[in-house]
């Protein structure tokens, strides 16, 4: 791990956005998080691997509880009692996180990782200023930057997400709800970090406010190069913004694609349920579809594939061995994917 | 002498209307309306509680006349002493003479023993009472609060454990036979510190305010005491003006920033300089200083006890809530480090809810301190209650309890402004 911040790179690195090329800015790498309960460890997220590239906005769906937001408080390990990360690798920037002291980790909280919360409304310290706010953050990083530098700074970042500078003395009960997301966005963007994991982020925006916030969150990654988390369980959000899809099951990865072949060639039945059960203003009316069963309890979780008791198409081997996330390669008349398909399912792979 | 107990009186309801003003002239619309029907609701709420002692009295059992006659007195003479005392007036012409009197600042005059007017007496006893609650208040408040929030950030480890059964273990002690026992292990067998009273009769000490820790501190002239108090209440807030002074009228520039940062600081040290200065032509008399804070200790330590257990659970319950908001994730997912996160932001959370408990616990901090002074023979108001109670000195327990109320309903009216000016969420 560095103190030196590595240059935002170039457009050109830009344009391979999409493409698996280059190296990965962080490699997550049999990451697993249990959360202690009363009724034994619960597997949140269960040996994860994932590369995340620079500049691209990386949509992580799923069913709600099935560990979207473990996975991405463990990037920064914010994980709180009584969950812990219990193995893994979370390699960012040729550094494993995981050997950092904990002094150290502080320093790449907010600086080079940074999260926008899910509630904008309780994500801000009630007592204090929008101007506290962002001085403190930047403060507690470069701590040599003076109280006015640094304010100088809050004005013109805020000024860029559209809010007037007058806003800075208020109290963050005094904006609404747009407002302050856009400051939980300034607070993330003040050090300029590298990435930046939105966790359900516009959850409590209504939709025209969601819309204006999202297109904030393109402009800003197209002007920064920042790499975005998008983790949202609305599949809408996703479509629109996202260049790479990962979508969890029960803790781990059952499918990654890039956005195009994710939603036009879904490969795992589960991807391929979640698709259909969105809802969809052009229909006529439709029942919407709607999978069957339940997300499994993690504390004791199907053997195999997690997904196999709720899966239409299921095979003696899913009960029995968990597959491989691997890449396949797409079928007759489908185009190439823009970046590597990698499925978490037996119907793809060779097995005796 | 400028320094009397009338003087600090003056002064304190000075400041009080100072920050009110201040509030006023400051804060929001809402801030500003709530509390102008704050002060204006007090004098009703003090209306309300005079004329529940007043009503109180009149239907206590035992005829205060009777009681301290011999048996056998000449019933005519009763009859007079009663017309004397206005007490064979209708009750509503009572209700009229008490609450009339009470507007003027009279309350009556004594009917036992010396018959002296008792606000006289009350002005004698309050800086006693003040003495003894003031600094036991914040004893109370640095302790609780501080054990409270460190248990919070200890939670369930083994220090928590302690602290939580300590405030437990010392709330649920009654407050006269914690200060017997302390008397008996510090004061009879230890021999350490006196047993009772606020300082022993044969040190010299001229009372000017009555407040003895003040008096044996200036001696002389009150002049220094109150350059002192203008300077520390009046000259260090106003270090805080330099900030924007600098930004407002001087140009961008580096050192016009040096100054932003520094000029305050100067000003603090300036001010501290001088208070410094201004000490060194004290004459304290060290003497008696050191004999009222002996004499203090123990009653302090007893009335801080007796409400602290409430502060420790309070601070810690708030504090474990606090700790658990968004708002400190999202500040330790931003890098801030953990002490800044726990003692700074959840602290200062968690000190607005205390705040109303502060108002909340003043009644019982002085019902605190009639037991305490009791415990320690402290002669505050509560002795003098409690003597009044014994000799049915009507006027007297009337007058104590009405004053009392009145001191309550103040400070719960402060409280209640400054947790309102304090916490920005607050709208009326
Ligand atoms: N603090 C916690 N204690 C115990 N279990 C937890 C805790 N937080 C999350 N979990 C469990 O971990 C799993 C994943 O949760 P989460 O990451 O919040 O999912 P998502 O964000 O996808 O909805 C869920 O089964 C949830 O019950
Ligand atoms: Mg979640």
């Amino acid at each position: 791990m560095t103190a030196e911040h590595s240059e935002p790179t170039s457009v050109a690195h830009r344009s391979t956005r999409l493409g698996a090329q280059g190296e990965p800015l962080m490699r997550i790498r049999d990451l697993h998080v249990e959360y202690a309960t009363r009724r034994g460890p619960l597997s949140a997220v269960d040996n994860l691997s994932l590369d995340i590239y620079r500049g691209e906005i990386l949509g992580l769906v799923g069913e709600s509880g099935c560990g979207k937001s473990t996975l991405g408080k463990a990037l920064m390990r914010m994980i709180q009692p009584p969950g812990q990360i219990t193995r893994g690798q979370l390699i960012f920037d040729g550094v494993d996180l995981m050997t950092l002291p904990e002094t150290e980790m502080r320093k790449v909280r907010g600086a080079r990782i940074s999260m926008i919360f899910q509630d904008p409304m309780t994500s801000l310290n009630p007592v204090q200023r929008i101007d506290e706010h962002i001085i403190e953050a930047i403060r507690v990083h470069q701590p040599e930057i003076s109280r006015r530098e640094a304010r100088r700074r809050a004005v013109e970042l805020i000024e860029r997400l559209g809010i007037g500078a007058k806003r800075l003395e208020d109290y963050p009960h005094q904006l609404s709800g747009g407002m302050r997301q856009r400051v939980m966005i300034g607070l993330a963007l003040a050090l300029k970090a590298d990435i930046i994991i939105a966790d359900e982020a516009t959850t409590s925006l209504d939709v025209i406010v969601e819309a204006k916030f999202l297109d904030l969150l393109r402009e800003l990654r197209d002007e920064l190069n920042l790499t975005i988390i998008l983790i949202t369980h609305n599949i809408g959000i996703v479509a629109e913004l996202a260049d790479r899809v990962v979508v969890m099951y029960a803790g781990r990865v059952a499918e990654v694609a890039d956005v195009d072949t994710l939603f036009h060639y879904p490969k795992h039945p589960y991807t391929q349920g979640l698709l259909k059960s969105v809802p969809n203003i052009d229909l006529d009316g439709d029942e919407l579809y709607r999978m069957p069963g339940s997300p499994p309890n993690l504390i004791d979780p199907p053997g195999g594939c997690r997904f196999h008791p709720r899966c239409p198409q299921a095979k003696p081997i899913c009960a029995q061995r968990e597959p491989a996330l691997a890449a396949v390669s797409p079928a007759e008349g489908e185009p190439t994917p823009h970046s590597e398909h990698l499925v978490h399912c037996w119907l793809y792979q060779e097995h005796e | 002498m400028i320094l009397t107990f009338q003087s600090l009186c003056i002064g304190s309801f000075g400041l009080i209307g100072l920050f009110l003003l201040y509030a006023i002239a400051k804060g929001s619309p809402s801030l500003r309306s709530f509390i102008i029907t704050r002060v204006l609701l007090t004098v009703p709420m003090v209306w309300i509680l005079v004329t529940v002692v007043f009503l109180f009295m009149r239907v206590l059992p035992g005829d205060p006349i009777k009681s301290r006659m011999k048996p056998g007195t000449d019933p005519t003479k009763i009859a007079r002493i009663r017309e004397q005392l206005g007490l064979d007036d209708p009750i509503y012409v009572q209700y009229v003479n008490y609450l009339t009197g009470m507007v003027r600042g009279d309350l009556g005059v004594s009917i036992v023993g010396e018959e002296r007017p008792v606000a006289e007496q009350i002005a004698e006893r309050l800086p006693a009472t003040i003495e003894l609650v003031i600094p036991s208040a914040l004893l109370m408040l640095i302790f609780g609060i501080s054990s409270g929030a460190y248990a919070a950030n200890k939670h369930k480890k083994p220090p928590d454990v302690v602290i939580r059964l300590g405030a437990v273990f010392i709330y649920s002690i009654p407050i006269f036979w914690m200060g017997l026992m302390l008397q008996l292990v510090f004061s009879r067998r230890l021999g350490w510190l006196p047993v009772a009273g606020r300082i022993s009769p044969d040190i010299p000490l001229d009372r000017h305010t009555n407040i003895l820790l003040i008096d044996s501190v200036f001696t002389d002239q009150g002049v220094q005491a109150v350059l002192v108090f203008l300077l520390v209440f009046v000259g260090l807030p106003l270090s805080r003006i330099w900030g924007g002074v600098v930004r407002r009228y001087l140009p961008d520039h580096p050192s016009s920033e040096w100054l932003e940062v520094w000029a305050g600081r100067i000003h603090m040290v300036v001010i501290l300089a001088l208070v410094f200065l201004i000490s060194l032509t004290l004459r304290p008399n060290w003497t008696a200083l050191e004999n009222v804070l002996k004499h203090l200790v123990l009653p302090m330590v007893t009335l801080s006890l007796a409400l602290v257990g409430v502060f420790v659970r309070l601070t810690r319950a708030n504090m474990i809530e606090t700790l658990q908001e968004d708002y400190i994730i999202a500040a330790r997912a931003r890098g801030v480090p953990e002490r800044t996160v726990v003692y700074v932001h959840a602290l200062r959370n968690t000190f607005i809810p205390i705040l109303t408990l502060i108002g909340l616990q003043v009644a019982i901090l002085f019902a605190g301190a009639v037991l305490t002074e009791t415990t320690f023979s402290w002669p505050g108001m509560g002795l003098m209650l409690r003597d009044g109670i014994a000799l049915r000195d009507y006027p007297r327990v009337q007058g104590g309890v009405a004053a009392f109320a009145v001191l309550i309903a103040i400070t719960t009216m402060l409280m209640d402004i400054l947790y309102a000016f304090i916490d920005p969420r607050i709208r009326y």
